[in-house]
């Protein structure tokens, strides 16, 4: 028996389809590359804060269709299924339809800037588990090995963006930066 | 010959600053975005209750007023404190604010101190994994905040 869509699923979804930090949660062989990444920096003396590793493919099922439906993007009919997530997007009227999804929406706190086209997406490199979100900190100037064993003098930018050596370095372990989001690394750079 | 050296320096000093000085405080101090009544700012010591306007990207992009009473702790308060993204918007260096106003607050900028703002372009898009809040004069940015929703959508930031 479907449960039609509203507050519920804000509940259910911060219960059952949490997003993760832990890197043992990423693809295999991204997974090896963010540990060594990780361990050099650590070992550099660079304060390392995870915040997102792989984010649950249910709960951007649910962000993606609530907003689209909220905003009149799609209609309710339109929502696909998923398996494990139960939900009646449809309530046979359009409005409460739409009162549902916002519902949604707002628990989650998805942004709607005006005019916006683009719904939160249904697949990311973090969904596959090609992603991780983190904060790297450090003070000064430290001592950090490429993967290739040469070592390079890094310097504390407050911008991560425009640290280009810090991404050079994550780069030769196929750890690679996306520059428009500060805490953004990826297999690919986006 | 002196007065023209004054008038020089004077000119210079102008010229070079960026952007209106209140009493010497940074623009960060003194800009921050909205998601929601909530203003998140680089300034962790606003005397409270602060009025402070708001660029409304909402409302015809008009400026209008709002009130920061105290400080948001958690994501019941404000958006950019929900699990998701509070990590990664507080270690951004941003404090906090509820925020009081006579309509609800979307997606905003807000300022207090800026002087006159008709030659500033307040602008925003969206990143992948958040978004990214501006404002230039004369095509030159003088201040940049960037909030993290925490989820991925397409990004319209060139």
């Amino acid at each position: 028996m479907p449960t039609k869509s509203g507050k519920y699923w804000v509940t259910w979804a911060n219960a059952h389809a949490k997003n993760s930090n832990k890197v043992d949660e990423l693809e295999a062989s991204f997974k090896v590359n963010v540990k060594a990444f990780v361990k050099v920096l650590t070992d550099a003396g660079a304060a390392v804060d995870i915040s997102t590793t792989k984010r649950s493919d249910k709960r951007a099922y649910l962000f993606h269709w609530s907003w689209k439906i909220s905003q009149s993007k799609c209609k309710p009919s339109d929502a696909k299924k998923m398996i494990g997530v139960d939900i009646q997007w449809d309530h046979g009227d359009i409005a409460k339809s739409k009162a549902g999804a916002l519902e949604m929406v707002q628990g989650f706190g998805l942004a709607i800037p005006p005019r916006s086209i683009n719904p939160p997406s249904l697949t990311s490199n973090h969904i596959s588990g090609k992603a991780i979100d983190m904060t790297i900190k450090w003070n000064g100037t430290i001592k950090v090995k490429k993967k290739d064993g040469t070592e390079v003098q890094v310097t504390y930018s407050p911008n991560v963006n425009t640290n280009t050596t810090l991404h050079a370095v994550g780069d030769s372990y196929g750890v690679k930066k996306l520059k428009t989001d500060a805490p953004h690394w990826s297999f690919n750079g986006r | 010959m002196n007065k023209v050296i004054l008038f020089a320096m004077v000119g210079f000093l102008v010229a070079c600053s960026d952007f209106p000085q209140e009493a010497g405080v940074p623009i960060n101090d003194r800009v921050g975005w909205l998601h929601g009544n909530c203003l998140a700012i680089k300034n962790p010591s606003i005397k409270l209750p602060r009025t402070f306007s708001i660029f409304d990207f909402e409302s015809d992009r008009r400026a209008r007023t709002a009130t920061a009473t105290e400080r948001a702790q958690s994501g019941d308060e404000c958006y950019a404190l929900l699990d998701d993204r509070k990590e990664i918007n507080s270690s951004g260096g941003y404090s906090f604010y509820k925020v009081e106003s006579e309509s609800p607050v979307n997606i905003g900028i807000g300022y207090f101190d800026l002087g006159d703002i008709h030659d500033l372009e307040f602008e925003y898009c969206s990143a992948t994994e958040g978004m990214v809040f501006s404002i230039s004069r004369s095509e030159s940015k003088i201040w940049e905040g960037y909030y993290y929703l925490g989820y991925e959508s397409e990004a319209t930031c060139q």
